[in-house]
């Protein structure tokens, strides 16, 4: 039983990653590479919080998005001129320094040891300690991320983003300050990501800079690609498809080490199906 | 007469060549100005500065009087200016009715945020579409329309945002004798609106029958203008056009 | 060095199809393990492994062309789509490479006298290090001349700059691509064969090094042949720097902070044309 829990709380997280990848690649096009790093500076305010300052859990929730958020608006004032594949060597930039500042500050980070023993989430008077515990607390939060996503994409504010995505040089023409809500939509999906970090650290209680590595991302394009790029449920529904499918191999009964790489294998191959078959993935609505 | 838009010795290079050459022009308000030139005669590029498309190298610009140093894109909102494009540029993947709507809500990030369409929004979007003839087609993807729907719809967009300046370059350009009509009476009910139509054209009749002011380019430069039966009888401008 | 060599192959296909092909690690590694199983564990002859490891690094990614990045081509997909498949590509290699080969470093070497070093001038080298100063400059300089001075050069720059134009002049623009994509994945190969000796070749070598190549292209210029020989020596420059300022750990960021720089800059990199 707790190994379903394990599940939903694995998929609820990345559900949130998705959501908020779908926000920034989906519904702006902007092409990023990121989201692993964003995930990565929740997990370590996070695990930063928890053991150098003592602090509880819940504050970091807080705090990692808005750290995040101040992180993400000086990068996407700065990426704001680059443009498709040049935002996208950006964002990479930005995402293999972020893992060598986690690898070499050891003082802050652990270096690659990680760091270890966060602690549970504490909130009215429980300790989350298992995950049939901590369920409620990650559906809980990959709900509000989800509200917030759904109440942007249906938002005068989401159809601008999406306008912005078909040919922002001519919503320029109308009126539209096109680079403030490109930098709007980046913050806000890197904030969410934040979130999916801090919950990533307290359940797993443990984190080393191997875990937010560019692979981490490319498994984020694959998941919204594979639901339904530009549609909130078809990012749900690729975090679902995209854990369960690996997780089923275990089943099968792959050694640990294989089923790790097996399932790269298998986002990969995914990818370059959807690419030559069905570029719309599942809930098809819009062609990249 | 007021003069919405004036050029004094506008310059635009391009590599070196002179794309609008020592330009000086001014646009009445509430007329049709109709501007031809052979290809390559800066009529689009005229058409980008004054849209904030491109910058402009040297010269003035006034709108309604008022100089402008430099023209920013999202400014044309405030200015009251719109234009097409020469090459259809729609938000293809979005819903037709979605792409007047883009261009009607609120444009600050924040409040945008909090926004959704409302019904005055949607009869107001409905609106056009009717005007324009795409009503039937309000739920389809833009991409999905016919190249003379795909005109409709930048016109369109161009209404919804009540534009009082108004470009348009090329709107007949490659369309049936049908939609060429509607798109004329569409551009006589602006003028009824006192509305001031910019109007880069090749075909002579359509520029006969709709300007009240021809403005003839070539190589970047001012040829002739005037009434449009007049300038279309000079000598210069006939060469230009037959290359004699 | 290293880089120099790789960002010529990549150079080739950037410039031919127009995308950042990340794909070409996925060669690299191919090259590498190749090599890996003919010399080492097949015990093949030195020269013959090499022949047959480059011969299949090519063909991988000429079939992956072949496969994948032609008809998405053909469709006249989006940079974005090219781009997700070949990143997917590379990721579905590591993985299967992985799989078969398992995670760790794996050292091509058979010898200990592959590995030994002969000094020079005072400085002690490795094999595969003299063998590296030796081939490289051979080989850009005979890529120059292929690229400038044959018809084949001809053509491929005839695609680089128009590519409908030329398939309308009459060059087989398929044909030509298939050798740029073969000659790519070679050199690719040779990478990821140097890599195997020097210090060993793993499952994430591909990702790993095709990050700076990207680096190293977009530096030097993506539009010209020298200018990403040139992106390499000064981007080898700036990492002895850091590594002299700051300690070794450091290293592998300098690259992105150089990308970085560069982008906000001079996107259009050292070497205009």
């Amino acid at each position: 039983m707790d190994y379903i829990f394990h599940i939903a709380i694995i998929v609820s997280i990345y559900g949130i990653l998705a959501l908020a990848q779908n926000l920034v690649m989906g519904e702006t096009g902007l092409l990023t590479i990121a989201g692993a790093a964003f995930y990565g500076i929740g997990a370590y305010v996070a695990g930063i919080f928890s053991t150098s300052l003592g602090l509880n859990i819940t504050i970091a929730l807080v705090a990692a998005p808005l750290i995040t958020a101040v992180i993400a608006m000086i990068l996407g004032t700065s990426f704001a001129r680059f443009r498709d594949d040049y935002f996208l060597l950006a964002t990479l930039g930005f995402l293999m320094i972020f893992n060598t500042v986690a690898k070499n500050w050891t003082s802050l980070t652990g270096g690659s040891l990680g760091i270890a023993g966060i602690s549970k989430p504490h909130m009215f008077g429980i300790t989350l300690l298992t995950p049939e515990s901590f369920i409620w607390l990650a559906v809980f939060v990959l709900l509000i991320v989800a509200i917030i996503c759904y109440f942007i994409s249906r938002s005068s504010f989401g159809r601008a983003l999406n306008a912005i995505r078909e040919d922002e040089e001519a919503l320029k023409i109308f009126g539209y300050k096109v680079s403030t809500y490109k930098l709007a939509s980046f913050t806000i999906g890197a904030s969410l990501s934040s979130l999916a970090g801090v919950l990533f650290a307290s359940y797993l209680t443990f984190i080393d800079p191997t875990l937010f590595t560019v692979n981490e991302s490319i498994l984020l394009w694959a998941m919204i690609i594979l639901g339904g790029i530009a549609t909130n449920r078809g990012a749900l529904m690729g975090a679902l498809l995209l854990i369960l499918i690996p997780e089923s191999l275990r089943f099968i009964g792959f050694p640990d080490e294989i089923s790790g790489l097996m399932r790269q294998c298998i986002y990969g191959l995914i990818l370059i199906f959807l690419m030559l078959y069905r570029p719309k993935g599942i809930f098809g609505k819009y062609n990249l | 007469m007021k003069q919405v838009i004036e050029t004094k010795g506008l310059i635009k290079f391009f590599d070196g060549i002179h794309a609008v050459d020592n330009l000086s022009l001014s646009i009445e308000e509430g007329k049709i100005t109709g501007i031809v030139g052979p290809n390559g005669s800066g009529k689009t590029t005229l058409i980008n500065i004054l849209s904030g498309f491109y910058n402009y190298d040297k010269g003035e610009i006034f709108f309604s009087g008022a100089k402008r140093k430099k023209i920013l894109p999202w400014e044309n909102k405030i200015y009251g200016t719109g234009r097409t494009f020469q090459q259809i540029r729609l938000f293809n993947q979005m819903k037709v009715i979605d792409n007047i709507l883009v261009v009607l809500t609120e444009r600050n990030p924040f409040f945008a945020l909090f926004e959704r369409h409302g019904e005055y929004h949607i009869k107001c979007a409905e609106d056009v579409l009717k005007k324009v003839g795409l009503y039937e087609k309000r739920g389809s993807y833009a991409k999905d329309l016919s190249y003379g729907q795909q005109k409709l719809l930048e016109i369109g967009r161009i209404l919804a945002i009540k534009a009082d300046i108004i470009f348009l370059d090329e709107p007949f350009a490659g369309l049936f004798p049908e939609m060429i009509k509607r798109i004329e009476n569409i551009i006589r009910e602006l003028k009824n609106e006192n509305k001031t139509v910019i109007l880069v054209e090749h075909n002579m009749n359509i520029i006969r029958e709709l300007c009240d002011h021809l403005i003839v380019m070539d190589a970047g430069k001012l040829l002739a203008e005037g009434r449009p039966e007049k300038v279309l009888s000079e000598r210069a401008v006939l060469e230009a056009y037959l290359g004699e | 060095m290293f880089y120099s060599l790789l960002v010529v192959g990549f150079g080739f296909i950037l410039r031919s199809s127009k995308f950042f092909n990340v794909a070409y690690g996925g060669a690299f590694l191919v090259g590498g393990y190749a090599m890996f199983l003919l010399y080492r564990m097949y015990l093949v002859p030195f020269f013959l492994a090499i022949v047959i490891s480059l011969a299949l690094s090519g063909l991988y990614f000429v079939l992956s062309n072949k496969f994948i990045f032609e008809p998405l081509f053909k469709r006249k997909a989006s940079n974005f789509i090219l781009l997700i498949s070949s990143f997917g590509l590379l990721i579905a290699t590591s993985a299967i490479i992985g799989i078969i080969f398992g995670n760790q470093a794996t050292i091509v070497a058979r010898h200990l006298s592959d590995v030994s070093t002969v000094n020079i001038l005072g400085g002690a080298l490795s094999y595969v290090q003299l063998a590296t100063f030796i081939v490289t400059p051979v080989l850009i300089i005979a890529l120059a001349i292929i690229y400038y001075k044959t018809r084949f050069g001809r053509a491929m720059r005839a695609i680089e700059n128009d590519r409908e134009m030329s398939e309308l002049v009459g060059i087989s623009t398929s044909n030509i691509t298939m050798w740029v994509y073969m000659i790519s994945g070679i050199l690719a190969g040779i990478g990821g064969i140097g890599e195997g000796f020097e210090v060993g070749i793993n499952p994430y070598a591909g990702l790993f090094y095709i990050l700076p190549i990207i680096v190293v292209a977009v530096l030097g210029g993506m539009k010209s042949f020298w200018g990403g020989i040139l992106g390499a020596f000064v981007l080898v420059i700036a990492q002895k720097l850091t590594v002299l300022i700051f300690g070794g750990s450091w290293e592998q960021a300098v690259p992105f902070v150089v990308l970085i720089i560069v982008l906000l800059v001079r996107p259009e990199g050292i070497l205009k044309r």
